[in-house]
């Protein structure tokens, strides 16, 4: 079930996906608890990367680091595997890793590059969500392709609610969950 | 022309659940100021896209198989949204996301999707 397509083996990568997502799904949680005063939807996740608590702020970078070299893994490896719109979504994943790393590294501190880091790892992370959910649909994997949109959808109406403190909170936990959704439709899907 | 499957009913239970409970919503959200026009507004944008997943249902479905998944996820998409806003209280949000899924999973089987495409058009 989980051989080779013809471009390589799939469930490698697709255990790339799934463990990125628990991997910061726990990261964000242990440093909320280590911080103590970060609320959810109310302050923003960068807030966390300059957190008074050393802790908080230590595991919170280095752990977004390791997110995003593990979404860059999982971009090349839908390239590897896979084919047309994939290859894109792909591509644009590898970008969305590099813009997270270096958000990471220059934090919040530096204000004006970890902005420009921050909405280039949301644009290219929200256009790779688009484009595999268009690749999705074409290939029949619907379900997939439903859930892909809904999260894109559910992320910029956060930004309407609540914004940007709304649209980091709301887009990290859909970002959480596309990611699994992803590496699930990796093993899931025959092509 | 094979049988109706039974998740057509399912799908199509859940989506009128889910739009008339909205309706309800909506209707008792009115205070008389024009603040309240923004949580109708939400919630009756709720109510339309169940009423919509609830018709992709039917025996003559406006929409391909593949694209019934899509408008239940909107759904969701949506109530999610609302709860977000404070159009709906949490507990109501959950009944609505409860219900789209229901409708998402019944709209994702293979065999209502082939048996909506064989079936609309004739």
């Amino acid at each position: 079930m989980h051989m080779s397509n013809g471009k390589g083996s799939r469930a490698p990568i697709a255990m790339v996906g799934i463990f990125a997502a628990f991997m910061f799904a726990v990261v964000w949680m242990v440093a909320v608890f280590a911080d103590g005063s970060w609320s959810f939807g109310v302050d923003e996740l960068s807030d966390l990367g300059i957190s008074d608590v050393c802790n908080a702020a230590n595991i919170f970078n280095y752990g977004c680091m390791l997110f995003g070299i593990l979404i860059a893994v999982f971009g090349a490896g839908k390239i590897a595997i896979r084919y047309g719109h994939d290859i894109s979504a792909g591509i644009l994943l590898v970008l969305a890793g590099a813009f997270l790393v270096l958000a990471a590294i220059y934090t919040k501190d530096s204000y004006d590059l970890h902005m420009f880091f921050v909405y280039m790892f949301v644009f290219m992370m929200g256009l790779a969500a688009v484009v595999n959910a268009i690749g999705d649909f074409r290939k029949g994997r619907n379900l997939f392709a439903a859930i892909g949109g809904m999260l894109v959808v559910v992320t910029i109406g956060a930004y309407a609610v609540g914004g940007l403190a709304g649209l980091e909170s709301a887009g990290a936990v859909c970002l959480i969950v596309w990611m699994a959704a992803a590496g699930a439709s990796i093993v899931a899907s025959k092509d | 022309m094979g049988s109706m499957p039974q998740k057509m009913v399912v799908g199509a239970a859940a989506g009128f659940a889910g739009a008339l409970f909205t309706m309800i919503l909506l209707a008792t959200s009115w205070d008389g100021t024009l603040d309240a026009v923004y949580v109708m507004g939400l919630d009756m944008l709720v109510a339309v896209s169940f009423f919509a997943v609830a018709g992709t249902f039917m025996k003559y479905s406006p929409v391909q198989g593949s694209t019934m998944p899509i408008l239940s996820a909107l759904a969701i998409a949506f109530s999610l949204i609302a709860a977000m806003y404070g159009a709906v209280e949490i507990w109501q949000g959950i009944v609505l996301v409860i219900l789209g899924i229901v409708a998402l999973l019944c709209a994702a089987c293979p065999a209502v999707t082939s048996w909506v495409d064989v079936n609309r058009k004739a």
